[in-house]
Parts: structure tokens; C-alpha cells; sequence
């Protein structure tokens, strides 16, 4: 016979000469795990996944190198938002397996979903924080917290739990239904979400989880066993007497035996030393939390900063268009009132320097008829100010005031044809002869039936032939 | 009534993933074949003393 430990020949009895292993009792310790995953399994399959993770933790007290037991329990965890648990299994199960394990498969699909894998992680640590909270008493906190956690993952259950907890406290019974549902959908035996369900209705029973899994139905795993536990195999390892009783026995003393041997066999941790590091890994975790909640914030206050700035560029921007209308009003009573007080040019000047953009129809309507008013009169007072500096040879205010009489006068006015000539007049004087041709062509162009064109005609000539 | 001590009790913190790293150190699970085999070692080791 070989050694299921060591492959070791056994000559003769149960115990292997260089392991030391009694073969009855190792091949019956690993059908064990093996039963214990194979009701993990159907447990998990049922939606009971608070039992399952239960049995398949046992399936690997029984024998750690079970790895479709973790693989499963890794799942199971997964299935209730413990993401680091179920990479925790998987990562063991591969270190176990390398080939054709699913582990590989499922770290890989959790390290490739990076951004929900960090969320995943940030809503464990919210939860670590609100639990820490209702230590604290400090449970509308713990909701913040907890609706935080939530929102990133709806299928934290510990986080649910705790969330309808707290609306317990409260007495709010109706939210902390509505929570302890959502548990029992996750997971249908939670002792946590039963516990509440009662709590909450007194007068129902707690629901009772459907399991609609056959017997022939069940799928059976065994790891480093057999291929497959039949009834007939189970009967053949541990006799008809031996069934589930006998293996709950075997699990309480081996429990028994474990504590023992732990007591035993572990080198003494100092307590010191290991308070020492809880407490800093309670610390560093509080500080952690911290940091995720304050930049949380931090990125909030920003974000509404950011939309409070533009808000109030908004607003600046429509102030301001008001204030420069309302600007632009003013100047125009300004200017009635300067020219309604005999400063006629001066007012005209105020006028020109008004636009209309964003003036209301009525607003430019008004504009028009003060332009109207102000500029036909400042034109004309300007042509008799221009002639003047001409008579008195100064030329350069002259042109000043027909230049600015071009830009006021109305279309069609008598005196726009000598104005443009004087101009031309102006700029022959100061020799500048080909603006004053260019001039003097305007005015035979623009008023060919004019006094002046005739004079413009002749000036043209002279110059020519000068 | 819900006795709010016991009730917190029930609840752990969660592994998060910067611990899942010294979780797998820290958590060198002895399993009932070692024991099977540390109790099966220390009997033999008596028996040879004797």
C-alpha cells in the first residue's frame, strides 16, 4: 500500500514509517473536506451562502490544500462583497495549483477590472469605518458611511446589515425591512438579516430559504480523494453507522484537538507585541479611512467650487452687459441735457460715442431719433466754424471741422458738396495734391450736379498741368 | 428587543486589499492533518522514549 502522504511503500498496518501518518485516518480526514465542500457547494448553489462559506471554511480546517474549496469560497465572498477574502482564497488556491486551477482565471478578471476593484475596496473600508462608528454610538455617521458604501457596492452584505441596524436604532423598522429583504435575497439564511426579520415582524415568521436541489442533482468534488463520493463510497469509509453525526463528532474533537495542539505547538506570541500591532493596525486603518472619507470631500468641495465659479462668471458677465447698457443710457441723457444746454457739438460728440449693442428696440429707437436731432444741428454748426478757420487761413482746425461735419451731417444735406471741396481745397493748400485730386474726384462722383463739381473739375486740370 | 452590545459584536471588520498580503503570511492554517500527524509523532516519539 503507498502513502497518500508521502508515496511512501507501507509494508504493513495503517502507519507510514517515514511520515508518520496513520493512511485510514489521512484518507478519511480528506474525504472529509471533501464532503464538507460538496455541502458548501449545494449550500452555495441554494443562495444559503452564509452556511456555505461556513462549511467550506471547515472543508479547509480539514485539509488547507483544498483548492476547489477555496476557489468556491473565494466566490462565496465575492458573492458578498468581500473582495480581498475571495483574492485572499485564490491566490492561496493557485499557490497550491498553478495549472488549470479557475483561480488564475478569476485573480486575473479582478486585477483587469482595476477601477471597480479599488471602489470594491474603498467600500470595504467605509463599511471599517462605520463599524467603527457604532462602536462610537455615533450612528447617523455610520449611515453616511454606510449608503456610501452601498452606493459603490449594492451587494456588500456586512454593510446592509449593519445600515438596517442602524435604522433599528432608530426605529425606522419600514428602510430597515427594506434592507433585511435585500440580505435575504443575497442570502437566504443570514443570522444577521433573520435575526432582524424577526425583530421587525413580530407577528410573520422568518422566511424559509427554498433549496430545490436533488440529491441526484448535487454536484460532488472530491479534491485529492476520489474523482466523485458516491453513497456506496461514503458507506465503504465510514461504515452504515458512521454518517453525519459521526462526522459532526469528528469535527468537534478534532476542533478540540486543535485547540490543543495550538496551545502546544505555536511558539508563544507575546501578548504585548500583539496587542502592540493591533492596535497600530487599528490606527493605520482609522487613518486610512480618513484619508479616503477627507478626499472624498476634498474632491467635492472642489467640484461644487468649480460650478459656484461658474455660476458666478455667469452672473458677473450678465452684471456687467446690465451695468454697460445701463452706462450707455446715462451718456445718452447726458447728451440730451448738454445739448438741450446750447453745447450742441459737444453733445454730438457724446452720441457718436454710443453703440447700440444690447439695447432693447425701444432703447435704439430713442438713440436714433437723439443722432438724429443732435447731429443734423452740430453739422451745420461745425460747416460755419470750418468756413470761418478758412477765411481766418487755419487750415488744420478747418479740416478738422469738415472732416467731423462728414461724419454728422445727414444724407442729402445742401452742404456736404462744398464741404468734401473744401477739403480738397485744404489739402491742395497744404500740397498734398493727391489727396486733394482723389477729393475732388469724390465730389464730382458724389454730387455731379453741385456748384462744386464744375470747381473740383477745374482744380483736377490745374493741378495736372502745374 | 436588540441588545445593542451583542448585536455589534457580530460584526468584523472586512479584509481590505493592502492586508490581503500579510493576511496570507499571517494565516499558516494548520489543518487536521498536521495535527493528525503532529499527535501521531509525539505518541511514537513516548513509546520510543520508554
Amino acid at each position: 500500500m503507498k502513502c497518500p502522504n508521502c508515496s511512501n511503500n507501507i509494508e504493513f498496518g495503517n502507519a507510514c514509517n517515514i511520515c508518520g501518518i496513520d493512511t485510514v485516518l489521512f484518507k478519511n480526514t480528506i474525504r472529509i473536506s471533501d464532503l464538507l465542500y460538496n455541502k458548501g457547494l449545494t449550500l452555495a448553489q441554494a443562495g444559503d451562502l452564509s452556511n456555505a462559506k461556513d462549511s467550506l471554511n471547515k472543508s479547509i480546517q480539514f485539509n488547507k490544500n483544498n483548492y476547489y474549496a477555496r476557489n468556491l469560497l473565494g466566490l462565496v465572498y465575492c458573492e458578498i462583497g468581500h473582495v480581498a477574502d475571495a483574492l485572499k482564497q485564490w491566490i492561496i488556491s493557485s499557490s497550491l495549483v498553478s495549472e488549470n486551477n479557475p483561480a488564475t482565471k478569476y485573480i486575473e478578471n479582478l486585477q483587469n477590472s482595476g477601477k471597480d476593484l479599488d471602489l470594491y475596496n474603498d467600500a470595504i473600508k467605509m463599511y471599517n469605518q462605520a463599524l467603527k462608528y457604532i462602536v462610537q454610538k455615533s450612528d447617523d455617521l455610520a449611515i453616511i458611511q454606510l449608503k456610501k458604501a452601498l452606493e459603490i457596492n449594492p451587494k456588500l452584505v456586512d454593510a446592509l446589515n449593519l445600515l438596517s441596524f442602524c435604522y433599528l436604532i432608530q426605529d425606522d423598522k419600514a428602510l430597515a425591512s427594506d434592507l433585511v429583504k435585500k440580505v435575504l435575497a443575497i442570502d437566504c439564511n443570514n443570522p444577521i438579516a433573520l435575526n432582524y426579520y424577526k425583530v421587525i415582524h413580530q407577528t410573520k415568521r422568518a422566511p424559509k430559504p427554498v433549496i430545490n436541489i436533488t440529491e441526484t442533482k448535487r454536484a460532488v468534488y472530491a479534491g485529492q480523494g476520489a474523482n466523485r463520493i458516491s453513497k456506496e463510497e461514503h458507506k465503504k469509509s465510514f461504515g452504515n453507522k458512521f454518517y453525519f453525526s459521526g462526522v459532526i463528532s469528528f469535527i468537534v474533537g478534532a476542533a478540540f484537538m486543535l485547540l490543543i495542539s495550538y496551545l502546544f505547538i505555536l511558539p508563544s506570541i507575546s501578548s504585548d507585541d500583539a496587542e502592540t500591532i493591533a492596535t497600530l493596525q487599528y490606527e493605520l486603518e482609522e487613518l486610512e479611512s480618513l484619508r479616503i472619507l477627507d478626499s472624498m470631500e476634498h474632491e467635492n468641495a472642489l467640484r461644487a467650487r468649480d460650478s459656484q465659479i461658474s455660476d458666478l462668471n455667469a452672473t458677473l458677465a450678465t452684471l456687467s452687459a446690465e451695468v454697460d447698457v445701463q452706462d450707455r443710457l446715462n451718456r445718452m441723457t447726458l447728451a440730451r441735457e448738454t445739448f438741450e444746454s446750447g453745447e450742441i457739438v459737444e453733445a454730438a460728440s457724446i452720441v457718436y460715442a454710443i453703440s447700440d449693442t444690447g439695447f432693447s428696440d425701444e432703447e435704439i429707437e430713442r438713440l436714433e431719433n437723439l443722432r438724429m436731432l443732435v447731429f443734423a444741428s452740430a453739422a451745420n454748426i461745425l460747416y460755419n466754424e470750418g468756413l470761418a478757420h478758412v477765411n481766418a487761413d487755419e487750415l488744420d482746425l478747418a479740416r478738422r471741422a469738415f472732416e467731423t461735419v462728414l461724419l454728422y451731417a445727414p444724407e442729402g444735406a445742401s452742404y456736404l458738396p462744398d464741404t468734401t471741396y473744401q477739403l480738397g481745397v485744404i489739402a491742395e493748400s497744404e500740397e498734398d495734391f493727391e489727396r486733394a485730386i482723389a477729393i475732388f474726384t469724390a465730389v464730382i462722383e458724389n454730387f455731379p450736379n453741385s456748384n462744386r463739381a464744375a470747381n473740383a473739375q477745374t482744380r483736377i486740370n490745374n493741378i495736372i498741368s502745374d | 428587543m436588540i441588545n445593542f452590545k451583542e448585536e455589534v459584536s457580530k460584526y468584523k471588520p472586512i479584509l481590505s486589499i493592502e492586508d490581503v498580503e500579510s493576511s496570507i503570511e499571517a494565516d499558516e492554517v494548520k489543518d487536521m492533518m498536521d495535527l493528525l500527524q503532529y499527535i501521531t509523532n509525539q505518541v511514537s516519539q513516548k513509546a520510543s522514549e520508554e
